[in-house]
């Protein structure tokens, strides 16, 4: 792998799973653009999450919406709206 | 239709399934604890995340599971608590800056980087899908190929986001 693609790994090490983050340290003290590119990497993986975590909001969404409006689950559906409509 | 749109549709499919299963159970529960339809729809909708979520870390973790979560979503909503999907709308700080980019614009920096990219990103980091997996899902040589072009992605969309934080510094001076 070309440098730079190492050094993002070194980074991932570091931030994702807590390897010896000596050496990284150091290059820290000699490079000041390296803390600057960790936390932009810390960033983007919140944002990765927060991307797959949309995906899978829109799937219960879509599920949610099949499961009151589909004919096949009317039966059930009623049985809930009733019980709501209870009062208490 | 190709293979991301069939997992879709497959995961809308089992959530279906666990909704069916039991979110009259759940319903039932919020009714007797004081809660309305909206709630039981709110909390159910949370909790479907929390265990689709532990699922990719504990494949063997228990429908079970999403009951308790319910239960443990409900007393939260009691104290007042935000909820999960509410959370995930909150946009997030640029560390640097202290700016705040909006979800419209990580969308963007998603999309910038290529539809590839944020797929193969969001399966590794997101799903946890093995890099083997990825290599044959995305048609790569190996575990090695799927490495580097994971990382080629991270790059990409590292600069993106330096490019944004320029932007950001000229707009701010």
């Amino acid at each position: 792998m070309r440098t730079s693609l190492n050094e993002i790994k070194e980074i991932e090490d570091f931030l994702l799973h807590k390897k010896d983050h000596s050496g990284l340290e150091t290059k820290m003290l000699l490079d000041n653009t390296l803390y600057e590119k960790m936390e932009i990497q810390k960033y983007l993986y919140s944002v990765i999450r927060q991307q797959g975590r949309h995906a899978v909001v829109e799937n219960i969404k879509k599920a949610e919406q099949v499961f009151f409006k589909a004919p096949r689950y009317q039966p059930v559906i009623r049985s809930i709206y009733q019980l709501f409509s209870k009062k208490s | 239709m190709d293979s991301n749109q069939t997992k879709t549709s497959e995961k809308t499919d089992a959530f279906i399934e666990l909704y069916e299963q039991y979110f009259p159970i759940v319903a039932g529960y919020i009714r007797k604890n004081g809660g309305s339809l909206e709630d039981a729809k709110d909390v159910f909708q949370d909790a479907l995340i929390l265990f689709y979520e532990q699922k990719l870390i504990d494949p063997s973790v228990r429908n079970g599971y999403l009951f308790g979560t319910c239960r443990n979503l409900w007393s939260k909503k009691l104290r007042g608590e935000a909820r999960i999907i509410a959370e995930l709308d909150r946009d997030l700080p640029d560390p640097k800056e202290d700016a705040i980019i909006s979800v419209e614009t990580i969308s963007n920096f998603m999309e910038n980087a290529g539809k590839r990219c944020k797929d193969l990103l969001v399966s590794f980091y997101y799903e946890k899908v093995s890099l083997e997996k990825i290599a044959s899902r995305f048609g790569f040589n190996g575990i090695r190929s799927a490495t580097v072009q994971k990382f080629k992605c991270i790059e990409k969309l590292r600069s993106l986001a330096k490019e944004k934080q320029l932007e950001y510094a000229d707009f701010t001076e």
